[in-house]
């Protein structure tokens, strides 16, 4: 995937061709664009989601955060990259759609996370309860599992990892982000501090 | 350690699904000769989607943060805008009531200007003022501030030379220290000589109406009485006050009625 040097100034998409620019501008760190895309967005996101399920406001706008920062990890893990089949704020109301039809009917009534999760996980996948029951609590038991072990990691580990799978930062980029002396040194210290957590998730 | 990163390094790239060709079928075969090939998979799959959930959480608190600014930055501009659009929607309305004001103002302070001019303590008492005939038999007319001290002298080598006069000496001298006192504004002072004056029984005061007169007009512009007092204390003129000096108590009796006075003050 090649990407695309953007000038300094970061420009919002006027039309669907701008968007494969704008995917590039988002794979690192770029806070400015990003607050930019998040205010703009919301008002579009959240009256679509209030329109359709006729949640409340506070719902909405919890969905639409949730979306967003969804829509961004998969740009940076690279689970979305171009050529974009659709608008990005498009993506982004499909995400919002997704984690709402969780919460809510159609017709507006609202259906209790739990239930509505594993509803929807039956529905879709065909799948037993207890399949599911069991999907359905990977989300909260990722975080418990891998968030204390990140946690125990020393900050140089810490640094890379999240430079890898947060940032989506090449070796080369790490290099220069965290002032590693070469691509060699930078790919070992990923590969000893994914050992040592993948050591620790071994049954 | 090289083995291990190389293994690390192959997962990894299955995962992406970017395993091509002999690297894939190295991969293939080390899956199946590794008893814990699957389970070293899955725990850099649990780490990557670990890793993922984490990144959400983390950046939905950014998120959040970057909401409620936007929140409170747009409270105070609508606020700001709604007060300057009632402004300009209401322009005429607020002109024309600060110029109503004005003119409110304006007649306000004139009426009380003018109403000092007339109704004020002072200016009652100035306007009310009636000079004393001089009692000596040798100077007839008014006496006036400058004859204050001599009156007082004249007054004593009067009552001097006239014996019968001497009885109402201090009478007579209270009355005129009263007057040179209440010509130069010091109506406190001149309201005490007065009393003292109509007090005194030895003699018959001639000047008691006027004596009485000024008596009141001192008390008013010293503030010692209200208005409604002084108005009673005119009802009580003495029984041969002159009839111009009866007009003019009741002329003063409507002025101290006046809603004017209110104002004045």
């Amino acid at each position: 995937m090649s990407v695309l040097i953007i000038g300094t100034e970061e420009q919002l998409p006027d039309s669907g061709g701008d968007d494969d620019q704008l995917l590039a501008q988002l794979l690192h760190p770029n806070p400015r664009l990003e607050n930019r895309l998040f205010l703009s967005w919301k008002k579009k996101c959240m009256g679509t989601m209030m329109k359709r399920f006729r949640c409340d406001e506070t719902d909405a706008e919890e969905v639409y955060i949730d979306a967003f920062a969804r829509m961004i990890q998969n740009i940076r893990s690279k689970r979305l990259s171009p050529p974009l089949l659709s608008r990005l704020d498009t993506y982004c109301i499909s995400i919002c759609n997704n984690i709402i039809r969780k919460r809510y009917t159609q017709s507006g009534t609202y259906i209790p996370t739990e239930e509505s999760d594993l509803l929807h996980l039956m529905n879709e996948k065909g799948l037993d309860r207890e399949d599911v029951e069991f999907e359905d609590e990977t989300w909260a038991a990722l975080l418990k599992r891998v968030g204390p072990l990140l946690q125990a990691m020393g900050n140089k580990c810490q640094e890379v990892l999240k430079g890898k799978f947060w940032y989506g930062y090449s070796h080369k980029e790490m290099m220069e982000e965290y002032g590693i002396p070469s691509e060699a040194a930078s790919r070992q210290k990923l590969f000893k501090c994914i050992k040592k957590i993948r050591d620790a998730l071994l049954p | 350690m090289q083995t291990e990163f190389n293994e690390i390094a192959s997962i990894e790239a299955f995962l992406d699904g970017t395993l091509m060709d002999e690297a894939k079928d190295a991969f293939e075969v080390w899956r199946k000769q590794d008893p814990d090939s699957e389970s070293k998979i899955e725990a850099q799959q649990v780490l990557r989607d670990g890793m993922y959930a984490l990144a959400v959480e983390s950046y939905k608190d950014q998120l959040r943060e970057w909401n409620e600014a936007d929140k409170l930055s747009k409270a105070p501009i609508t606020t700001q805008r709604a007060q300057i659009g009632m402004w300009r929607k209401n322009r005429s309305t607020w002109i024309s009531l600060a110029v109503a004001t004005f003119f409110v103002c304006l007649f306000l302070w004139l009426g009380t200007h003018v109403a000092k001019q007339e109704y004020s303590d002072k200016a009652l008492a100035e306007a009310n003022y009636i000079q004393p005939i001089f009692p000596s038999e040798n100077k007839i007319g008014q006496i006036n501030l400058d004859d204050c001290p001599a009156v007082i002298r004249s007054e004593i080598r009067s009552a001097k030379k006239n014996p019968a006069r001497d009885a109402g000496l201090e009478t007579s001298l209270l009355f005129f220290k009263g007057h040179c006192l209440y010509q130069s504004g010091d109506y406190l002072d001149a309201a005490t000589a007065f009393q003292q004056a109509l007090s005194q029984e030895s003699s018959e005061l001639q000047q008691s109406p006027n004596a009485y007169w000024h008596l009141v007009l001192a008390l008013i512009a010293s503030d010692q009485i209200s208005d409604q007092q002084a108005i009673d204390l005119l009802d009580q003129l003495p029984a041969h006050t002159p009839l111009p000096l009866q007009q003019k108590a009741a002329t003063l009796k409507e002025k101290l009625h006046s809603n004017w006075r209110w104002l004045a003050s």
